[in-house]
């Protein structure tokens, strides 16, 4: 049912009040829910069901992903999506052949909501309940935004608090990573950026303060630096060209430390958007450039070009009030008051000038050719939801910046399509000369079905499907470990 | 919390007050043990407080140390007059005198309140940790995490 069609049905019903998409949303089937429905048990090892195609022969590797999967108990449940417990996922593809299981990560938080029978811990959208005892970041750590691989382990990866380890082969939880003694429980974002020689930086914020991690690829530490910035800024994601850190400061601003910690923030547009550019060896050496004011969560890689002009895009709102404002009106099917997030493209001239350019093409979850991360590229992945009368993802974008040009594959209204990644393929050295590999919950199969791409041409559909014998909740971010 | 040599001079103090009370069996002395200590380094500091006033002010009426390495890692506080205490202590792993934090301010050494009272976000108020002490002996047992 798309949003032409309904409101061609309220004019022949003759009805004075218009049907608004949020008003859609509501009366549809609201079976989009199964992307929002908690897991009671964990996922032992289990074939899938090839749909059709076949995988290559080169492509063989294991899809991790990350996402919350329990959000609703007896005593209490979380009051939004961002604080369900974290799930990870494991599809494992080889010799044409794919399966599946899924661990909950062994978090402080699940085992005391689990003895609580209640949601007790504090969190994004969750204030705590009767007997919440929290003695650091760690004890609200709900492991479940995304997902590293790193020294051969696989970190679950949550914004405010510390990695936690698990095994990569049984996703078994080994405990909570403390990088340096006395680092121990600084926070570590969802979204490290990794350069093409596996060198690992991220940021771990704390108002208008950050740490800078960098890291070897196999996940020790290098570095830990302490920066001041010029605002509080809510940070979800930041970006880096070969030479730089680039974090977007946007004008929700932390005023006070309160949980449910999005309370903390105020939206203030009169203060625009501010980028602070840092040089990746003398972190002293900061730029800063003004933008207007936008909402985001997340950025693709930057990158610099010749002329020292650096660029990438991001995935923006006008402003917080869809997901993170209601991500606990849509745990209860309700309608979000917001258009998805669209596609920006960001430039920050040599001359120190910033340029904003929205496109009108939505966009999330937005990836590119891990190869080429930081270094000028032309490719960028994203999913995309054309049709505004049902929340979550409908199509799959590969944007090519060279040829400004779009192709996009639409799953249609029975999907819900989750994050798509590239997979390089081995021994190529081309941008995105590879495959997309992403999953979807299926609404009319309801089951969680996975997805493989030509990465050049995405709107022939899927080369090659396969169906889980279950539908699990949505995932937010995952990686592809190449075997 | 105060430094090593702050200690010292406290230890010093307490055991001149311990030598010059002729009523003992007027005052309690309190046994602090540390049961189950995931490391068996550096000494732990002990603060021992008499009123709300002075814990959230961090003013102790008695300090004490006990050595981690020791079994059981105990120390002893004499002569306290019978009434309402509270103790907060911390092990100090890297000997530097200091309740180590991260840069944050979360504490990354050991540390603990008597009654075995539990933080949330932030330390628990003195009557949450409040014990009695009454004349003669008294035991608290405290698990430092």
């Amino acid at each position: 049912m798309n949003r032409r069609d309904i409101l061609r049905g309220a004019a022949l019903l003759g009805g004075a009040s218009l049907l608004t998409p949020e008003t859609v949303w509501a009366a549809a089937a609201a079976d989009w829910t199964l992307g929002l429905a908690d897991v009671e048990a964990d996922i032992a090892p289990t074939a899938l069901t090839r749909l059709h195609g076949r995988a290559p022969t080169a492509l063989t590797g294991t899809l991790f992903r990350n996402g919350p999967a329990k959000f609703r108990r007896p005593g209490g449940s979380v009051g939004h999506w961002f604080d369900g417990d974290g799930m990870v996922r494991k599809f494992q593809i080889a010799d044409g052949q794919t399966r599946m299981s899924a661990r909950f990560v062994d978090t402080v938080k699940r085992r005391h909501d689990t003895a609580a029978n209640a949601v007790i811990t504090p969190g994004f959208g969750t204030a705590a309940g009767p007997g919440a005892a929290i003695t650091g970041p760690d004890d609200a750590n709900a492991a479940n935004t995304s997902v590293l691989m790193a020294g051969g382990e696989l970190w679950a990866l949550w914004e405010g608090g510390s990695p936690t380890a698990l095994d990569p082969a049984t996703l078994e939880t080994r405990g909570v990573k403390t990088l340096r003694p006395d680092l121990k429980g600084m926070p570590f974002l969802a979204h490290p950026r990794v350069q093409p020689d596996g060198t690992i930086w991220n940021i771990g914020l704390g108002g208008k303060q950050a740490v800078v991690w960098k890291l070897a690829p196999d996940g020790s530490l290098l570095k830990a630096e302490m920066i001041k910035l010029p605002r509080g800024s809510y940070m979800h994601d930041f970006t880096a060209t070969a030479r730089h850190l680039v974090l977007v400061l946007q004008p929700w601003v932390q005023d006070r430390f309160v949980m449910p910690f999005s309370t903390s923030m105020q939206w203030k547009p009169e203060l625009g958007t501010q980028v602070l550019v840092l040089d990746k060896d003398d972190l002293s050496k900061q730029r800063i450039f003004e933008l207007p004011p936008f909402f985001f969560f997340h950025l693709g890689d930057a990158w610099e070009e010749t002329d020292g002009t650096i660029r990438f895009d991001a995935c923006v709102d006008d402003d917080p009030s869809g997901t993170a404002a209601n991500g606990g009106a849509i745990l209860r099917g309700e309608r979000l008051r917001a258009a998805p997030p669209r596609r920006a493209l960001i430039t920050l001239g040599a001359d120190g000038k910033g340029a904003f350019a929205k496109e009108a093409i939505s966009a999330e979850f937005p990836r590119s050719d891990p190869r080429f991360a930081g270094q000028v590229r032309r490719y960028s992945v994203h999913v995309t939801n054309e049709r505004p009368d049902r929340p979550l993802f409908q199509g799959v974008a590969v944007r090519d910046w060279k040829r400004d040009t779009d192709q996009v594959f639409d799953f249609g209204p029975r999907h819900l399509v989750e994050e798509t990644v590239f997979v390089p393929r081995p021994g190529s050295s081309a941008e995105l000369d590879g495959w997309l590999v992403g999953t979807t919950v299926n609404l009319d199969a309801k089951a969680t079905e996975l997805h493989l791409f030509d990465a050049r041409h995405v709107q022939q559909g899927p080369i090659a499907a396969w169906r889980a014998p279950v539908a699990l909740p949505v995932t937010f971010h995952g990686v592809f470990v190449q075997a | 919390m105060t430094s090593i040599r702050a200690f010292g001079l406290a230890l010093i103090a307490t055991a001149a007050i311990a030598s010059t009370a002729h009523a003992q069996d007027a005052f309690g002395d309190l046994t602090l043990t540390f049961p189950a200590l995931a490391s068996n380094q550096g000494k732990i500091m002990i603060a021992v407080y008499d009123s709300a006033q002075g814990w959230s002010s961090g003013k102790p009426t008695r300090v004490a140390i006990a050595s981690a390495s020791d079994n059981p890692a105990a120390a002893k506080v004499v002569s306290l007059p019978p009434g309402t205490y509270a103790v907060r202590a911390f092990q100090d792993v890297d000997g530097d005198g200091k309740m180590g934090t991260n840069p944050f301010g979360l504490p990354v050494e050991p540390y603990g309140f008597s009654r075995d009272a539990a933080p949330n976000m932030g330390p628990p108020t003195f009557d949450a940790a409040a014990f009695t002490v009454k004349a003669g002996a008294n035991t608290q047992a405290i698990h430092l995490k």
